[in-house]
């Protein structure tokens, strides 16, 4: 999908203004995904299925008024597809454990 | 066997060391509640005169490994007796460490559209996300997180970020900062 075209939504409202800072969508990056859950810490069950499909993840116990959360990383060109189907999968995938993942990051 | 190296009754020092180790991951603020239980479970089982000759090799293990890297056997025996679920919490170990020692700066993107900037590594960009949240119910929804040589230089581009942003405008403005950052001096102090 090019730059133009992407959604009016959060995600794609994010990559507008990187894209207006000049980032490059050409090369690879270490993206971050969180999960949040409703009750610390996520049950056993919840990670072993995460690491099924998402290996490179570590939990993050809460830290004062913030809640715990378990971070992942996929290494890929950064777009709104991937953001978008990542979160998504992961979301599925966490949703039995009430697990939800809407939040990204990328290290430049 | 007794805990005193200096008198011999341990004379590997084996409990010394374990209490060292232990000491290093509460100041590097690993999780050393769920660490030290770990410990205190497997020396009991070591003690343990049903326990078998395996088990008190794997409880050995499991105190090496929570000492020295913090990733706990037993855990990765409870994940499954799967080879790939095994590996995949050991490489959450390993990103766990790499996260930890990082210094950068960070600029988080809320629904709104505003941005929050700030100094520290990933984890603190997360947090910050969160709080800001919570305090604004703007939805924390993206980090961009680059890494800085130095403090100095995470304070300065914190700075830059901010300037780019508008500056701290106390929620009222393009961004959720509400004070200037200490990079802003720094920079002109380097006439930059």
């Amino acid at each position: 999908m090019q730059s133009e075209n992407w959604p009016d939504d959060a995600d794609g409202d994010v990559l507008r203004r990187m894209a207006a800072r000049k980032f490059d969508f050409s090369k690879p990056y270490t993206i971050d995904f969180n999960i949040d859950f409703e009750v610390w810490p996520p049950p056993e069950e919840a990670l072993r299925t995460l690491s099924k499909e998402f290996a490179d993840w570590r939990a993050y116990e809460p830290d004062g008024d913030s809640p715990g959360y378990v971070l992942f990383q996929v290494l890929d060109v950064l777009s709104y597809e991937r953001v978008v189907s990542v979160q998504k999968q992961a979301t599925e995938l966490m949703t039995p454990f009430g697990g939800v993942c809407e939040s990204w990051g990328v290290l430049h | 066997m007794g805990d005193d190296p200096i008198n011999r009754t341990d004379p590997q020092g084996t409990v010394l060391k374990l209490v060292v180790g232990v000491v290093k991951m509460a100041i590097k603020g690993e999780n050393l509640y769920s660490t030290v239980q770990g410990i205190v479970e497997n020396v009991q089982t070591i003690a343990d005169p049903t326990a078998s000759t395996g088990e008190k090799a794997l409880a050995a293990l499991s105190i090496v490994m929570d000492v020295t890297s913090g990733i706990n056997v037993k855990d990765v025996r409870a994940v499954g007796s799967a080879v790939k679920d095994g590996i995949a919490r050991i490489e959450g170990g390993a990103a766990k460490q790499t996260l930890h020692k990082e210094i950068g700066s960070y600029t988080n993107h809320h629904a709104s559209g505003k941005t929050y900037d700030g100094k520290g590594d990933r984890q603190r960009s997360q947090v910050s996300g969160k709080r800001v949240e919570k305090e604004t119910k703007d939805k924390h929804v993206a980090t961009e997180w680059t890494p800085a040589s130095n403090e100095r230089e995470a304070f300065k581009q914190e700075s830059v970020r901010l300037d780019s942003h508008g500056g701290p405008g106390a929620g009222s403005g393009a961004n959720h900062n509400k004070i200037q950052s200490p990079g802003k001096k720094m920079r002109e102090q380097d006439g930059e």
